[in-house]
């Protein structure tokens, strides 16, 4: 690693890469978290047609556009590739044909520039989102990622290693967003949509199950949710389908909406009374861009005097920066990775023991 | 962008990084500027512990190359295994574009027919047939007038669920994939049926001879693979009943 002569973290530049699912992303970051460029280019028309990501074609449209959305990456950054300190990457979890592009990307600039290769969880990434261009946060923290991937809790005492406090045991919520917005004739992704929908309809309109799985577990469960609404949407077998007017889907989309949100809820709190040390809450994953989520997630951290690290929008959703912020934070632990790091589909966590 | 068939000095594209990869298994090869090459093999896509990019990096220290001065990276572009194309192609995109390097896009059916030991004696036409699926491959008619010549695109290859030929192939190469009824009327003419084999040093080899079937990028994004079909999900969608 070049490190800068003088020692000064603003000196060091990480590229981060981001090809796990269908957000084709790189940004540059330094050692202090400070962003110096982000670009995010969407497939989402591409796979708009066929209702989600399809993997194929994902992978080849990373292929097609990592190597461009580098160079803007690097070029707003007002440096050039040989400026940069290390690479980071987030090689775990996603779409593995999606991943290997990205790690092999990443591999190959980090053998030709001769300076590390940092693999990141992506998942772990989404909770420094919040924490860059930001002052330090105090930890121990509670992190809370809400994905179309993921739904899980962590303790944090250091981003590099959280430990798992729940996670979902079927779909995660920013899937279960997209599978209502299906239900309800809306398009993908569903979350924006949804929440759309939502905002004109009565949340008490339907009161839909939230799943308890155990007083004192912190996972979610949104399958049995999901079937609610798709019966109340669709009708349940065998029985006369209900007429799904304007007002019917605005109010399913609300009641669902608001179930989602008390699962978090609930799960958080039993986070926070189970963990009274921590002073934090670190929040990422694109889930967290809907509007009423942010709220809840305001009244409850300012209800216990928490300090609240909620991303900007463009940070909710998968990005290139997260995956350099905490490449960076890796890097700074002296913690690197060999040619041989390989893309893997799941994450992979310290679980906290019961 | 730009783009150049052949004609490009053989010098000026050496010290090159060649890489192999549209099976299962392949390798790198380097050829230094005195024309020496130093290969090494790996799996590829293995997923515990990736071995290509330290295979890549062997060769390079091997042959004394820094990374940095190489002057061409020449990938197998397929058709072949889409994980083996994933990385080999994103592995040169890259190292390519941090070297300032040009990349060179090779047909995996030039690299049959010039790694396949029993062709080195063929001339004429031959038939390389890859990408075999559902009694459908892709079909590619080579050719060169004598053995000294490098082999030569005859047409447009493509995806065909019957091989033809317009004159008597003097071999055929096809993989344990490919339809046996396809070949049935070859194997009856006598027509010897070869596996092929995929060397990286003739991905150098035939980087270097250029010609018409090779694409020389100066930008490194435009080295892509060779889609021979639609993905599979997406086939699958077009055809669903409900459409």
């Amino acid at each position: 690693m070049s490190l800068a002569p003088s020692g000064d973290p603003t000196k060091i530049l990480v590229l981060g890469i981001e090809t796990s699912c269908d957000e084709t992303a790189a940004a540059v970051v330094d050692g202090c978290g400070h962003v110096r460029s982000s670009v995010v280019a969407t497939q989402h028309e591409l796979h708009a047609e066929y209702g989600g990501v399809v993997p194929e074609i994902a992978s080849r449209a990373h292929l097609e556009h990592l190597l461009p959305v580098i160079r803007r990456a690097v070029r707003d950054a007002g440096i050039t590739l040989a400026d940069l300190d290390a690479i980071a990457v987030g090689h775990r979890p996603g779409l593995i044909g999606a991943l290997l592009v990205g790690t092999s990307v990443a591999k190959g600039l980090a053998l030709a520039l001769e300076i590390p290769l940092v693999g990141v969880d992506h998942v772990h990434a989404h909770l420094v989102a919040g924490l860059l261009d930001a002052p330090p946060v105090a930890f121990p923290s509670l992190g809370l990622v809400v994905s179309g991937g993921h739904s899980s809790l962590y303790l944090v005492e250091d981003p590099i290693s959280p430990i798992l406090l729940g996670r979902t045991i079927d779909d995660a919520i920013g899937e279960a967003f997209d599978k209502v917005a299906a239900m309800l004739g809306l398009g993908h992704p569903g979350g924006p949509e949804v929440e759309r929908l939502a905002a004109g309809g009565d949340s008490d309109a339907f009161d839909f199950p939230v799943a308890n799985l155990g007083k004192d577990r912190m996972d979610f469960s949104f399958s049995g949710l999901k079937t609610a609404v798709l019966y109340a949407a669709k009708g349940q077998p065998g029985r006369t389908p209900p007429i799904l007017d304007e007002r019917r889907r605005a109010d399913l989309a609300a009641s669902f909406q608001f179930a989602t949100i008390k699962a978090v809820r609930r799960n958080l709190r039993r986070a926070f009374d189970r963990h009274p040390e921590v002073g934090s809450l670190l929040v990422g994953g694109g889930v967290s861009a809907n509007q009423a989520v942010r709220a809840m997630l305001q009244t409850e951290a300012a209800a216990r005097s928490i300090d609240l690290r909620l991303p900007p929008l463009e940070w909710c959703v998968d990005n290139g920066a997260m995956i350099a912020g905490l490449g960076a934070r890796r890097l700074a632990a002296g913690e690197t990775d060999g040619l041989d790091l390989a893309p893997a589909a799941t994450s992979r966590s310290t679980v906290m023991p019961d | 962008m730009s783009t150049k068939t052949a004609g490009t000095s053989q010098v000026a594209m050496l010290p090159m990084l060649a890489i192999e990869l549209s099976q299962r298994a392949g390798g790198a090869a380097v050829r230094t500027t005195d024309g020496a090459t130093y290969n090494c093999g790996f799996e590829g896509g293995r997923r515990d512990r990736d071995d290509v990019l330290p295979g890549i990096e062997s060769a390079l220290r091997e042959s004394g190359v820094r990374t940095s001065s190489l002057a061409a990276v020449a990938v197998d572009v397929g058709p072949g295994g889409f994980t083996g194309l994933r990385i080999s192609i994103a592995a040169g995109q890259a190292i390519a574009e941090a070297a300032s390097a040009v990349v060179i896009a090779v047909p995996a059916a030039l690299v049959a027919a010039e790694s396949t030991p029993s062709l080195s004696t063929k001339r004429g036409v031959i038939i390389v047939c890859a990408a075999a699926k559902a009694g459908t491959v892709w079909c590619t008619q080579l050719t060169r007038a004598t053995v000294e010549d490098p082999w030569r695109i005859l047409g447009e290859p493509g995806i065909v669920d019957r091989l033809v030929c317009e004159s008597t192939p003097s071999a055929l190469l096809a993989d344990e994939h490919v339809d046996a009824s396809m070949l049935e009327a070859f194997r009856g003419a006598g027509i010897p049926i070869d596996e092929p084999v995929f060397r990286p040093s003739a991905v150098a080899d035939i980087a270097l001879s250029g010609g018409r079937d090779v694409r020389i990028f100066s930008d490194p994004s435009m080295l892509l693979p060779l889609y021979p079909r639609a993905p599979e999900a997406v086939r699958k969608w077009q055809e669903r009943p409900s459409r």
